[in-house]
């Protein structure tokens, strides 16, 4: 699975991740690990889905499925993207 | 059909030149109708733009007035502070192009007017600054079937997402619900530059442009997301959501203010 | 500079009479002919500017339309004839 992290997370940067089948927490755990750099206090909020950042995988924001429990599989794509709204 | 005059020859003569705008482009744009929803830092470029490449009709709502604050970004109000920002942006249409006719809606779209807004125009820009008007306008522009330009900034970064209703993502595609108010930071708080805001809106009325004229391609599912501090582009696709509370299986039927308070979750019953 | 062509004969179905103006305008006012009329036609242009003799054809021809000729008919006048793609 391929990680897109836009710089304002972490730098702008597209990270591998080698696993079959694991939850976006699990993820979360992994990446950190692997750049050095815990995200889990950006992503993860009282044990949910911060309201920061939003993860799609493949396109899809996992708010709309199981959240932080939502699988990553094998070749899926992620991306980051934090919150914004204003003008 | 429209005829371009003389005077309208020389002043879009640089666009007729293009060939995927010529006259017959040209006239497209002088028949359509866009609404602006929000004359602040998006909104100056969007409506600055739009109104010198001649499109023809353009609504601008927006309920607040210039404040000195504003002016490092929303470049469109020069010398009309305390002004209603709707009245300050239809004042710079006219001046800039007499071709163009501007409706000014001094106030902000609510649950209330949303759709009867909407219904009047085109295609409709949002450059407001709230998660709860955000929804309101993706909701109503579905409601409405009317295409939908999405931007929002913060400091050096922002993203814009262009939406068909019914045919590609829409914003509760991408977002499903806001944040719980005051988790995530405001311009207010956080801050922004011009140049953020200057740069999105230009991509929005070129969006509104393209779908105009009907040529090239729209950030359609999917995303831009860029961060001018770190020039660092992130285009991310975005799929069309079969559980959207907006526009997918369970679509909804009508706008209800409970829907746009807090997160403005949708509770399908 | 004038392309000859054999057919002198070729009725025009519109003419142009942009005397007076200069580029890049007499490309866009024929331009603008051309996107109203059908393909097939014919599109007689009269110019008085003689740069616009020589660009005129060129950007026609860019916009894939048929340039049939360019004729010298005066002092200070070149006719163009296209044919619309
Ligand atoms: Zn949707």
């Amino acid at each position: 699975m391929k990680v897109r992290l836009p710089a304002s997370i972490y730098r702008d940067a597209e990270i591998e991740i080698d696993a079959d089948e694991i939850t976006v927490e699990e993820l979360v755990k992994i990446l950190s690990e692997k750049i050095g750099r815990d995200l889990r206090k950006l992503i993860i909020r009282n044990g949910d889905l911060s309201p920061f950042v939003n993860v799609f995988i493949n396109g899809k924001n996992v708010r709309h499925e199981k959240g932080l429990k939502t699988i990553v599989k094998k070749g899926d794509e992620v991306s980051l993207v934090p919150a914004v709204a204003g003008g | 059909m429209v005829k371009l005059d003389r005077s309208q020859i020389r002043r879009y003569a640089r666009q007729l030149l293009i060939p995927e705008i010529g006259g017959r482009g040209q006239e497209k744009l002088l028949e359509a109708s866009v609404l602006v929803v929000g004359a602040g830092g998006l909104g100056s470029p969007v409506i600055q733009y739009l109104a010198a490449a001649g499109v023809g009709m353009i609504g601008i709502a927006d309920g607040d007035e210039v404040d000195e604050t504003n002016l490092q970004r929303q470049t469109i109000h020069a010398g009309n502070l305390g002004m209603n920002k709707a009245e300050s942006a239809a004042q710079f249409v006219e001046k800039l192009n007499p071709d163009v006719k501007v409706e000014a809606y001094p106030f902000s779209v609510t649950v209330e007017n949303a759709r009867d807004l909407v219904r009047r125009y085109d295609i409709v820009v949002d450059c407001t600054d709230t998660f709860p008007a955000r929804f309101l306008l993706n909701d109503a522009c579905l409601l409405e079937s009317t295409p939908l330009v999405h931007s929002a900034v913060l400091r050096f970064e922002g993203q814009i997402m262009t939406i068909i209703p019914h045919e590609t993502a829409c914003y509760r595609c991408f977002l499903p619900e806001a944040p719980p108010p005051g988790s995530v930071p405001t311009c207010r708080e956080a801050g922004v530059i011009g140049v953020t805001t200057g740069f999105f809106g230009v991509l929005q009325a070129n969006e509104v442009i393209k779908l105009i004229i009907s040529k090239g391609e729209l950030f359609t599912n999917k995303l831009l997301y860029v961060d001018l501090l770190h020039n660092d582009f992130n285009l991310i696709e975005i799929s069309k959501h079969p559980s959207c509370p907006a526009c997918g299986e369970r679509r909804i039927k009508e706008l209800r203010s409970e829907y746009y308070v807090e997160t403005c979750r949708i509770e399908t019953d | 500079m004038s392309r000859r062509a054999e057919s002198r004969q070729i009725e025009a179905n519109e003419v142009l009479d942009i005397r007076g103006e200069v580029c890049p305008f007499t490309f866009i006012e024929t331009k603008l002919k051309l996107e109203e009329m059908k393909s097939g036609e014919v599109l007689e242009v009269i110019t008085d500017h003689e740069p616009a003799a020589r660009d005129v054809p060129k950007s026609v021809e860019q916009e894939g339309h048929e340039v049939i000729e360019v004729l010298k008919t005066g002092e200070r006048e070149w006719r163009i004839t296209i044919r619309k793609k």
